[in-house]
């Protein structure tokens, strides 16, 4: 059981919050000594310390550790998402409306009440990247499957499904967590 | 709108599959740094430096340093800086321990049941070298030694 925030000296949280950063960057295909985002320029130390200083200058009010873990991880999309930005040429398109005007499908053939293809590729994108990443570990495989095929979030699914212990299936979240900051969700040919 | 959904789905399979950030202890974020080349006792002196030019603009405004940054900087100060206050070399070493503490607990989990422990009788059994007497001592430090762990045990239960 982690310890509460108001236990946790400066060292253990900037660590804590830095190791969080890091991972969140892997998530992104950010990973190994001296990963920046493109772009932007920043480290995952970088993002981390920003955030801290605005914790302990104030800036930040709520003191809790999940708050400024959820802060870091939008800091950190929020430039993504900026980064993009600037680097990717968006080319409009027209969508097909009725006679009342509403939009009915785009150019991609989708109906517009479908997730636009741009989230559904974003999601295929990185359910396969995980998968790629458990590929070569058949207990990590295994969760992959649990959560994506079948669906199940529960740790206590899961594990049941898997006929494991939850010691057990907390072992291999770990090392799924170990091979992500290792190797980072590479992106993969389709 | 549509981005924060799907950031919320994403959450909630990658909270599936990896640990919680909240139940990440000390232990293991030092081995995520270390494995992307990040020393923590560098990094902390990164911090600290950052902090102290943070400090010194408040200063130099003629305005309060926050308290959480004057502890964070407390807590950072690196142990080749000699402590200005008695305080600060109490704060220090409490912070030393912790950290040792907590490396230790990490490394050594006891087993949630202590009833099936046994000690290894081997030694015990060598009868040239026991007298009876020996036999009473070993007999009551292995006593102590489960009792203690079993109150250790408690302990960390409460």
């Amino acid at each position: 059981m982690a310890k509460p925030m108001d236990e946790m000296d400066a060292g253990e949280l900037i660590q804590k919050l830095t190791a969080f950063a890091v991972r969140a960057f892997a998530m992104y295909g950010m990973v190994g000594p001296g990963a920046v985002m493109p772009g932007v320029g920043l480290s995952a130390e970088d993002f981390a310390s920003h955030l801290f200083i605005d914790y302990l200058t104030g800036k930040i009010k709520i003191k809790a550790l999940p708050y400024l873990y959820t802060a870091l991880l939008n800091n950190i999309r929020d430039k993504l998402g900026s980064s993009a930005q600037k680097t990717t040429d968006h080319i409009p398109m027209n969508a097909e409306t009725d006679g009342d005007g509403i939009c009915t499908k785009y150019l991609d053939g989708f109906s517009s009440k479908q997730t636009p293809i741009v989230d559904y590729l974003c999601e295929e994108s990185y359910k396969t990247r995980i998968r790629a990443c458990a590929a070569t570990e058949p207990d990590l495989k295994e969760i992959v499957e649990a959560v994506f095929d079948l669906e199940l979030l529960k740790p206590a699914e899961i594990a049941e499904v898997l006929g494991i212990t939850a010691e057990e299936f907390h072992v291999r979240k770990r090392k799924l967590g170990r091979r992500l900051v290792k190797y980072g969700l590479k992106m993969v040919p389709s | 709108m549509k981005n924060r959904k799907l950031n919320e789905r994403l959450d909630r399979m990658s909270a599936a599959l990896f640990d919680a950030p909240e139940d990440m202890d000390l232990v293991d974020a030092v081995e995520d740094l270390k494995t992307v080349g990040i020393e923590p006792e560098e990094l902390c002196i990164r911090m600290y430096e950052k902090l102290c030019l943070e400090a010194q603009a408040y200063r130099l405004r003629q305005e309060y340093v926050p308290p959480l940054l004057k502890r964070a900087l407390e807590d950072l100060r690196p142990s080749t800086v000699p402590p200005r206050t008695q305080v600060e070399l109490d704060r220090q070493a409490n912070s030393t321990v912790s950290r040792i503490v907590e490396a230790v607990k990490g490394r050594f989990n006891l087993p949630s049941d202590l009833s099936g422990l046994t000690v290894s009788p081997s030694f015990r059994n060598k009868k040239a070298e026991n007298a009876a007497k020996d036999q009473q001592i070993i007999d009551r430090l292995e006593n102590e030694l489960l009792s203690d762990l079993k109150k250790e045990e408690k302990d960390d239960a409460d």
